[in-house]
């Protein structure tokens, strides 16, 4: 969150909105079909590189930093251990 | 940025941590839904047919739609802060009441797809629910306690966007002292970054 010259550009936000919009549509058409645990999957896989690309685009994370490495490890431990535990079993 | 959330480095600027303060709150928000995630996990370990069978009866489409309204709600707030950057002031309030707008249709959205599940007899401790069995009242319990928990967050950053407003409308928050606007950005973006991850939970498995 430091305050200077790190802001991207309009034009950059309405791309990254537009990608995080074409994510979300790939990710509701893929659920339609029916790929067995490959398609949950794909669902958490591509919630997560959405809130990934919220946090260090939109909330300006910065990617490397030794916090939110810690948190993105977080995040990741969570998303499996709900995989496994939900649909693994 | 590159030591925005490292605290040691910023303890001796007062501005700086009252972001980290920001940042404190934002994980303690992340941690909250966690464990709100792993229930839904357990859940649905225990009762898989039925919460297959009872998201089915959520829209995907409505689901979606809200999914792009919040993503849109979370462009106008970031263009409101380039806006407040380059000291213009009527773009930056513009944004804001945009985002303040798209905010509000979200809960329209989320008002209509409550009215149709509750229509339906699809909530906690209804007779149609309770007829279900188990795994539907526990999905129907946690559909509705997530998604209203992410609503009444919108609902406070509502709160946060008004105050925003009305001091970028009075000049006290402007191009040289823009770090409120930042602050309400962050918590706002935090609303779709949670959204984002319980779209699928409860839409698309």
């Amino acid at each position: 969150m430091e305050n200077q010259n790190n802001t991207l550009s309009a034009t950059s936000y309405t791309l990254i909105f537009l990608g995080l919009v074409v994510l979300t549509l790939i990710s509701a058409g893929l659920s339609t079909l029916n790929l067995g645990y490959l398609s949950t999957l794909i669902a958490i896989g591509l919630a997560i590189v959405s809130a990934l690309v919220v946090l260090s685009k939109f909330m300006n994370i910065k990617l490397d930093s030794g916090f939110s490495r810690l948190l993105i490890a977080g995040i990741m431990a969570l998303a499996l251990l709900i995989f496994f535990v939900a649909f693994v079993g | 940025m590159s030591q925005s959330l490292s605290v040691t480095r910023n303890l001796s600027q007062p501005k700086e941590s009252t972001l980290n303060g920001v940042w404190l709150f934002i994980f303690i928000e992340l941690l909250l839904f966690a464990g709100l995630f792993l229930l839904y996990a357990v859940y649905r370990y225990k009762n898989g047919v039925a919460f297959d069978l009872a998201s089915s009866e959520l829209s995907i489409t409505s689901g979606l739609l809200n999914t792009i309204i919040i993503l849109g709600g979370s462009l106008g707030m970031a263009y409101s802060l380039i806006a407040i950057k380059k000291g213009n002031k009527m773009a930056a309030l513009f944004w804001l009441l945009n985002t303040l707008f798209i905010g509000f249709m979200f809960l329209v959205n989320r008002y209509f797809e409550w009215k149709g599940r509750i229509d339906f007899g699809l909530f906690p401790g209804s007779e149609d629910l309770a007829r279900l069995g188990h795994g539907d009242t526990l999905f129907f319990g946690l559909y509705f306690f997530m998604t209203g928990l992410h609503a009444i967050h919108l609902l406070a950053g509502f709160a946060v966007l008004i105050y925003a407003t009305t001091k970028v409308n009075d000049n006290t928050v402007n191009a040289n002292n823009y770090s409120l606007i930042e602050k309400t950005g962050t918590y706002w973006h935090l609303a779709t970054l949670i959204w984002v991850l319980i779209f699928p939970l409860f839409y698309l498995l």
